[in-house]
């Protein structure tokens, strides 16, 4: 589940002083939230060197923007948009991949490459399918843990249609799946 | 209470695969290269320059007890200056005129009668 983004006194802090210029506060802040921003760039891209570079890239956008952010803001928030933003660069980018390049990468997930079910083949398979916004969508909520409004504000979507979105992508996941056993 | 089948969630098992199949890498070590490797790619950047206002803001102290140390000379020496003008206005209005300012030179009114005469036998000559 994603944690709760409230602000913390100490990470308060952290930006403060990395707003001033101190590079190891900003480091303190890397430690906090790159699991997090993992996540979500992983939720988007469709493998894990990709989540990692947005996670990178992310942090290097909202390094050169500290001066803009508001300390009073939850900056868990504003970094989940940006990560967010960073792995949507990076999926439109990959958009050139064929289809079989796609499907090895994706198979190609970071723990343990050597699990293989019919399920977790079938699933990689059906959520490949889905639209990009779509599987970003009920990977964000019904896999990472994340809330429909900040799915929406990550994404930059209403958040009526990420609910939206997640009742489509839940009812074609349902269909691709349903012969398979223990589902 | 019944459930919508708007929020109907997935089967569970369904739901376990796909967490497998996202999962973030649980070695601690993992995380600490990668947040080696974003500190490394920020120390090839620099961090957004310094806003006008942000600029602004850190004069402030300074620019402050400068302000005030400005205005205090200021207010002095325009004092100063205020009662030099009291002073010499009232040293003016004391000060009695002096009667050879007011005074017609002497030349123009001296009663030269031999000037006079000469020149009246000369308009009338004419």
């Amino acid at each position: 589940m994603a944690p709760p983004l409230r602000i913390d006194p100490d990470e308060r802090a952290l930006v403060f002083a990395a707003q001033q210029g101190d590079r190891d506060a900003f480091g303190g802040l890397v430690r906090i939230h790159q699991k997090r921003m993992y996540a979500v760039a992983r939720a988007i891209v469709l493998v894990h060197e990709d989540a990692e570079d947005a996670v990178q890239e992310a942090f290097v956008r909202a390094f050169q923007a500290l001066d803009r952010f508001n300390p009073e803001q939850a900056f868990g928030a504003w970094l989940n948009r940006i990560v967010a933003n960073a792995a949507l660069d990076i999926a439109r980018r990959r958009k050139v991949r064929t289809t079989d390049e796609l499907h090895d990468t994706v198979a190609d997930r970071f723990t343990d490459p050597g699990e293989s079910d019919e399920l977790r083949q079938r699933l990689t398979d059906a959520l490949q399918e889905l639209p990009d916004r779509m599987r970003s969508v009920i990977v964000l909520h019904d896999v990472q843990g994340f809330a429909h409004a900040e799915i929406g504000e990550m994404l930059g979507i209403p958040e009526g249609t990420a609910r939206s979105d997640l009742h489509h992508a839940r009812q074609r996941l349902r269909k691709r799946l349903e012969n398979l056993r223990g589902t | 209470m019944e459930q919508i089948p708007f929020d109907n969630p997935l089967p569970q098992p369904v739901l376990d695969a796909a967490r497998t199949i996202y999962a973030a890498p649980a070695d601690p070590s993992y995380w600490a290269t990668l947040e080696a490797k974003v500190m490394a790619r920020l120390s090839t950047v620099s961090a957004a320059p310094a806003r006008w206002w942000q600029v602004l803001s850190g004069w402030t102290q300074g620019g402050i007890v400068a302000a005030t140390v400005a205005l205090a000379i200021a207010g002095a020496l325009l004092l100063h200056a205020h009662r030099e003008d009291m002073q010499t206005a009232y040293d003016a209005i004391l000060r009695p005129a002096p009667a050879e300012s007011l005074a017609v030179p002497s030349g123009l009114l001296s009663d030269d009668g031999d000037t006079r005469g000469e020149t009246f036998r000369d308009v009338i000559s004419r």
